[in-house]
C-alpha cells in the first residue's frame, strides 16, 4: 500500500544575491556578495560570479573583500527577500498544499499522485521552475526522488536552474560516488571521524554494515547513517503549522443590519471562495468566518467539515450557521468568509456514495466560473446572493 | 403561582428539558428560560430553542394558586438537584421565584410568561403511532452516520420514511449509509395509503427527543405528528416538537447495492477484533484498511508511514470470485459496536463500489471504499 512517494526539494539559487541582481540590472554578470558588512559581519549569499572566488555563504566577510575585491558588497533586505519568498510560497501552493519550508528559500514539496494534474515529477518540477521564474523572474533548482535526502542532495548538483530526477531504485548508485560530507547530519566532527575511517564517499559508506556503524557513531548515528547512505528515508514532508487559507471579506461603509442581507453577502463571499478553491483544485476542510461589530470588536468562528469541500453552498451554510451563532443583532462592520486545512483534490481518498451527483453540481459551478471569468464576476451567482 | 411537589418528580421532569435550552447566551434572553405553567393540579414545564421544543408534564400536584412565569432552567434546576428535601413548595412574588426549604430560603429571578417567544411549531398534521422502543432502535442503528455539519445536501438530518405499514430510517453523511426498517404494528391508514409521509430531523435535536423519551417513557407508546414544519412526538407525560429540516435528502435508494458478485459471511466478533488490530497501523492521513478476501479466509492488511504495518487473517464464508477491498475502519467500527448479530454479511462487487453489510433482517449498512491505494 505504501506507493513510493514522489517528493522535489526546491531550492532558489544564490537567492539574496539574485534577488538583488533583479532589482539592480547593472550587478548583472558581477560578484555580488550579501550579509553583514561590520566587521564580525559574515556572508549570507554570494552569486556565481563571487563563488569562483571562494566567497561562500558563512564566510566572514572580511575574509570575503580579501578573496574578491571588487565585489559588490550589500547589505541584507530581509523584507524584500521575505516578500519574494511569500511569491515562491504561492506558486509552490498550486502544486500541492504539502509543503515543508525549511528556509525563505528552500521548501519540500510532496506532489505524490499529481501525474494527472502535472504528469511525472520531473514534468511537475519543471511546471514549477517555470512558475516560479514567471513571478518572480528569479530561478530555482530542483531534486526529484522519492526520499527527503535524495530529493535534497539531488537539488545541489546541477545548481543553477538545475533539475535533477533520482527514480525510485536508483537511490544507492546516485549515492555512491557522492562525498561523506553529503550525508544529512554529518557535521564538522563527523566528518573528521568518517575520513578517519578511511570513508571519503557515500559508497565507502554503504559497504559498512549497520553494525559496524553502530558501533563507530552510537545507536542512533550509526543507523540514521546507514539508512540514508543506502537512501532510505522515511521521513514524510511535513507541512508548516498554521496551513494556508483561502479567505474573502469586505468591510462595509453603512454597517449593515439586516440578517438576510448579512446572509446573501456571505454567499457572495463564499462564492468566491469556492472559485479559487476549484481554481487551486484543493478543499477546504474547515470553514471560518470573520465579523467585526463596529467600532472593533472582531469574532472569528470555525467549523471542522467532516468531508473537505469546495461547494459555494456547503461554505456558505457553515458561515451562515457560525453567524447566526455568533451575531444577537448587532450591526456588522465587517464579514469575512475563508476556508483552511487545505488538501488536494484527488487526495482526500475516499470517494462519496453521492459523488455522481457531486460531479453534476460541480460541472454547473466550473460552468459558472467560466461565465465569470469571461463577463466579471457581477454576471452570475446563486440564488440569493444578489440581494441588495 | 404558588405550588407543592415531590421533588425528584420535579427535577425528572426538567431534566429532559435541558438539553433544548441554549447553553450559552442567546439573542432572547427567554430562550434560557423554563416555562412553568400551574394549572389546576398539574404543572407544565417547556423549554425550547428554534429548533426544538420540549414540553413534560406533572400530574396530581397540589396547586395553591395557579399561574405561570419563566425561571432561568439551569439555575432551578441546580437547586432542586442540590436540595435534600422530599417536597418542596414554590411561589412567585414580587418578580422573584421563591423555594422556601428546611435547608434554606432561595429566591430566583423570575420573568414574565408572556415573553416566552412564539415557537410557530405546526402542530397538526399526520398521526403514526409507533412504541417509543421501535423509535430509539431506529435512532441508534441510524444517528452515527448523520454528517455532523452542513453539508451540499441535508445529511445533517436523519430521515424517517412511512409507506406501506413500514417505517424506514435513514442517515448519511456522504461516505456511508445506515439504514433500517420495520414494520408499524398498528398500521395507520397515512402510512397504508400510496404516498405515505416522510420527515428529515436534525440529528442533535432528535438526539434530546429520544433520551428524553427513553427517560420517561422506555417501554410506553408514542404518537408522532407529522405537520408541514415540525414532527411532535407526544407521550402521556411530554410532547416534544422538533423543526424538520428545509433541505434535500439525497436519493439515497440508487446507492443501495442490489446484486453483487461476492458474499462473505463472517463472525461479528472475530471480524471487529481482526478491524481494530489493524487499525493500529492507520493513522488520520491513511486511515484505510485493506480487506482481502479469498477462498475461505478474509486478509486483513495496513501500514502508516512512521507507524508500521499489520497483517492478520480470519476464517469466513465466502460465496464469490472474492476480492480486495479497502475501507475506512473507523466507519466499520461504528456499525459493528452497535450490532449484537453474531454473524454479518458484507456483500460486495468490487474493490470501488460501495460495500453492503448486512446487520439484521431490515438493517444495512453502505460504506464507500477508498479507492486508489
Amino acid at each position: 500500500m505504501a506507493a513510493p512517494r514522489t517528493i522535489l526539494h526546491a531550492d532558489m539559487d544564490a537567492f539574496y544575491a539574485a534577488v538583488e541582481q533583479r532589482d539592480d540590472p547593472s550587478l548583472k554578470g558581477k560578484p555580488v556578495i550579501v550579509g553583514g558588512l561590520g566587521k564580525r559581519g559574515v556572508v549570507s549569499t554570494a552569486s556565481y560570479e563571487a563563488r569562483k572566488f571562494g566567497v561562500h555563504s558563512a564566510l566572514p566577510t572580511a575574509i570575503a573583500r580579501s578573496r574578491c575585491p571588487d565585489g559588490i558588497y550589500l547589505p541584507v533586505r530581509m523584507s524584500v527577500y521575505a516578500g519574494v519568498s511569500a511569491q515562491i510560497r504561492e506558486a509552490f501552493e498550486e502544486f500541492t498544499p504539502l509543503i515543508e519550508p525549511l528556509s525563505l528559500d528552500e521548501a519540500f514539496l510532496d506532489v505524490t499522485g499529481s501525474e494527472l494534474l502535472f504528469g511525472s515529477g520531473e514534468e511537475t518540477a519543471r511546471l514549477l521552475q517555470a512558475k516560479v521564474l514567471e513571478r518572480t523572474r528569479l530561478t530555482i533548482s530542483i531534486g526529484v526522488a522519492a526520499s527527503k535526502f535524495v530529493a535534497k542532495v539531488a537539488s545541489d548538483l546541477d545548481k543553477p536552474n538545475g533539475i535533477v530526477v533520482v527514480p525510485p531504485g536508483t537511490e544507492v548508485e546516485f549515492l555512491a560516488p557522492l562525498p561523506v560530507s553529503r550525508l544529512w547530519g554529518a557535521g564538522k566532527v563527523t566528518q573528521g571521524r568518517l575520513a578517519a575511517l578511511g570513508l571519503r564517499t557515500i559508497q565507502d559508506v554503504q559497504q559498512l554494515s549497520r553494525k559496524t556503524l553502530v558501533a563507530q557513531f552510537g545507536e542512533a548515528f550509526g543507523t540514521h547513517f546507514f539508512e540514508i547512505a543506502n537512501g532510505r528515508d522515511l521521513r514524510s514532508v511535513v507541512p508548516d503549522r498554521g496551513a494556508k487559507s483561502i479567505s474573502h471579506e469586505v468591510t462595509f461603509e453603512t454597517d449593515l443590519i439586516d440578517t438576510d442581507h448579512c446572509h446573501a453577502i456571505l454567499l457572495q463571499l463564499a462564492e468566491g471562495v469556492g472559485r479559487r478553491l476549484r481554481r487551486a483544485e484543493l478543499l477546504g476542510g474547515t470553514v471560518k468566518l470573520k465579523l467585526r461589530f463596529p467600532p472593533f470588536k472582531t469574532l472569528s468562528r470555525q467549523i471542522k467539515l467532516a468531508t473537505p469541500t469546495d461547494d459555494d453552498r456547503v461554505i456558505h451554510q457553515s458561515a451562515v450557521t457560525l453567524f447566526d451563532a455568533a451575531r444577537s443583532g448587532e450591526p456588522v462592520r465587517l464579514l469575512g468568509v475563508g476556508v483552511a486545512n487545505l488538501v488536494r483534490e484527488h487526495e482526500a481518498g475516499q470517494p462519496g456514495l453521492f459523488d455522481a451527483d457531486r460531479g453534476k453540481a460541480k460541472r454547473a459551478l466550473r460552468a459558472m466560473d467560466d461565465i465569470r471569468d469571461r463577463f466579471g464576476d457581477g454576471s452570475i451567482g446563486h440564488g440569493g446572493s444578489r440581494a441588495e | 403561582m404558588k405550588f407543592l411537589c415531590d421533588r425528584s418528580r420535579l427535577e425528572a421532569a426538567l431534566a429532559p428539558i435541558l438539553p433544548a435550552i441554549p447553553v450559552k447566551d442567546s439573542p432572547n434572553q427567554a430562550l434560557l428560560s423554563l416555562h412553568i405553567v400551574a394549572e389546576e393540579d398539574r404543572l407544565v414545564l417547556q423549554g425550547s430553542n428554534l429548533e426544538l421544543s420540549i414540553e413534560t408534564r406533572i400530574e396530581s400536584v397540589k396547586v395553591e394558586e395557579p399561574g405561570q412565569c419563566l425561571v432561568p432552567a439551569r439555575p432551578f434546576y441546580q437547586l432542586l438537584h442540590e436540595l435534600p428535601d422530599a417536597t418542596v413548595r414554590v411561589e412567585v412574588e414580587g418578580g422573584k421565584l421563591v423555594v422556601p426549604t428546611s435547608s434554606g430560603h432561595f429566591e430566583i429571578v423570575a420573568g414574565n410568561a408572556d415573553d416566552f417567544p412564539e415557537l410557530e411549531f405546526d402542530m397538526e398534521g399526520v398521526e403514526v403511532p409507533m412504541p417509543v422502543s421501535l423509535l430509539s432502535q431506529h435512532f441508534h442503528a441510524t444517528e452515527f452516520a448523520a454528517a455532523r455539519e452542513a453539508t451540499r445536501y441535508a445529511m445533517n438530518g436523519i430521515l424517517f420514511n412511512g409507506k406501506d405499514g413500514k417505517v424506514t430510517t435513514v442517515a448519511t453523511d456522504g461516505r456511508r449509509l445506515a439504514l433500517i426498517a420495520s414494520p408499524l404494528e398498528s398500521p395507520d391508514p397515512v402510512t397504508d395509503g400510496s404516498a405515505g409521509w416522510q420527515a428529515l430531523l436534525p440529528q442533535k435535536s432528535l438526539l434530546a427527543t429520544v433520551k428524553a423519551l427513553e427517560g420517561l417513557a422506555e417501554d410506553g407508546d408514542l404518537a408522532l405528528n407529522i405537520s408541514t414544519n415540525a414532527v411532535t412526538f407526544t407521550i402521556p407525560s411530554a410532547s416534544i416538537s422538533v423543526r424538520r429540516l428545509a433541505g434535500q435528502f439525497p436519493d439515497y435508494d440508487n446507492v443501495i447495492p442490489r446484486e453483487t458478485a461476492n458474499t462473505v459471511e463472517f463472525e461479528r466478533g472475530a471480524f471487529e477484533a481482526n478491524l481494530r488490530r489493524t487499525a493500529v497501523t492507520t493513522d488520520d492521513l491513511n486511515p484505510a484498511v485493506r480487506i482481502t478476501f479469498e477462498g475461505s479466509q478474509a486478509r486483513f492488511e495496513s501500514e502508516a508511514t512512521g507507524i508500521g504495518s499489520a497483517k492478520t487473517v480470519m476464517d469466513v464464508n465466502l460465496s464469490g470470485p472474492g476480492g480486495s477491498i479497502v475501507f475506512n475502519p473507523h466507519f466499520l467500527a461504528d456499525v459493528l459496536r452497535i450490532s449484537d448479530a453474531e454473524t454479518l454479511r458484507l456483500e460486495f462487487e468490487d474493490s470501488s463500489a460501495p460495500g453492503k453489510f448486512v446487520l439484521a433482517e431490515e438493517f444495512v449498512y453502505i460504506v464507500m471504499p477508498i479507492t486508489g491505494l
